[in-house]
């Protein structure tokens, strides 16, 4: 009688053993990502920015000079303004008026394209990091990888499940092609 | 005693046999040369993947470049075309993507609004490969100077570029001892891949085997 009860016991326990060993393994392996810090702090990121601002700054210069041109022309008609006749005037000021158009015009273009830029840019750099997360859950066997974001979708997370760090240090590596 | 050594020994050979096998050897045949080459296990042959893009950068050394040509032509001896190859760092980069992918199943027309867009592209990447494709040596930024784009393959659906670099400290392949790692970057103008770099360690470039011909 003892040996019968001891061995359903044993079949028991055994039986909640799997049963747990099953639940613990077939539950997802999540963690999550300091989205704003793994973006800001990629060396792809910053070296990004920095190329952009360059191209930035020159296409900024090209309107800055046009402006300055055209405040010149503006300020010498405005003193010369008096000593000309009713025509020259007229004249005169539909050529700048042209002139201020062609320069707004300009400028809203440039405007566009420094927007255009900066999409490309961060759209190029959010396909690197997008890239390296998938690989890098695959190959540590994770199922899902969660985001903090500004807008505060995740509202807690365990640290211990946070793996922005060792995240960027991987990623930075690979940036610089090791 | 014996029996506590002999673990350590089996492990000692382990390791000699490992190192000996994984080390550069001093001189090849042309046909193993070739496959050494080529082998994606060499530390000269980088890849790395973004959104379905492999990225992949191979060094191509002079001797197998020379004897690539050799082996082409019927009248000029090898040397000759070692000598025009050996001042160079030749660098083969190319992209490649799954024709079935969504986004990059046609790298040649990927983004492209027209015929003129294409046109310009093909212009670009023919001639103004040095506007994206630079090294870095000991901080210093070196444009390529030799750029070949060798096309589109429709079939593999991939892009390929050679570039060459004279790096000073490189030597004609007699390096000097200032000549360090050498970072190949790839500023994407095109596919939205953004900078990549390749990072080749000194002894990637320089431990090369002998090719006997």
């Amino acid at each position: 009688m003892n040996r019968i009860v001891l061995i359903i016991v044993a079949v028991l326990t055994i039986a909640s053993l799997g049963f747990n060993l099953y639940l613990y393994t077939s539950r997802p392996k999540l963690a999550y990502v300091r989205s704003h810090d793994l973006i800001e702090k990629y060396a792809g990121t910053v070296d990004a920015r920095a190329d952009f601002e360059r191209k930035k700054s020159a296409m900024v210069a090209n309107v800055d000079s046009l402006k300055a041109l055209f405040e010149r022309a503006r300020v010498e008609y405005m003193n010369r303004a008096g000593s000309m006749s009713q025509a020259q005037r007229s004249e005169r000021e539909n050529s700048l008026t042209l002139q201020h158009n062609q320069l707004q015009q300009y400028n809203a273009a440039i405007d566009s394209k420094i927007d255009e830029e900066d999409n490309k840019m961060m759209g190029a750099v959010l396909n690197q990091i997008n890239s390296f997360v998938e690989d890098y859950a695959q190959k540590n066997d994770l199922d899902v990888i969660m985001g903090t974001t500004l807008a505060g979708s995740l509202l807690y997370g365990e640290k211990s499940l946070d793996i922005t760090d060792q995240l960027l240090v991987e990623l930075n590596n690979k940036y610089k092609g090791k | 005693v014996i029996s506590s050594i002999r673990p350590s020994l089996a492990s000692i050979c382990l390791v000699l046999l490992t190192l000996a096998c994984s080390s550069t050897p001093e001189t090849l045949s042309a046909d193993r040369y070739a496959k050494w080459v080529s082998s994606e296990d060499r530390e000269f042959n980088k890849s790395k993947e973004v959104k379905n893009i492999e990225l992949k950068a191979r060094y191509l050394p002079a001797e197998y470049l020379a004897y690539r040509e050799y082996m082409g032509s019927d009248s000029i001896p090898f040397d000759s075309l070692l000598k025009s190859y050996q001042c160079g760092l030749t660098f083969q980069l190319t992209l490649q993507a799954d024709k079935a992918d969504k986004v990059y199943g046609n790298l040649q027309y990927y983004g492209v609004r027209g015929q003129e867009d294409l046109t310009e592209r093909i212009r670009f990447l023919s001639f103004g490969a040095e506007n994206f494709i630079h090294a870095q040596h000991n901080g210093e930024t070196y444009t390529p100077v030799l750029t070949h784009f060798e096309g589109f393959d429709p079939i593999s659906n991939r892009v390929s570029f050679q570039v060459v670099f004279i790096i000073p400290e490189y030597n004609c392949g007699n390096a000097k001892d200032s000549f360090q790692n050498l970072i190949i970057t790839y500023e994407d103008p095109y596919w939205d891949i953004g900078k990549n770099n390749f990072d080749f360690s000194r002894e990637s470039l320089v431990s090369i085997p002998k090719l006997i011909l």
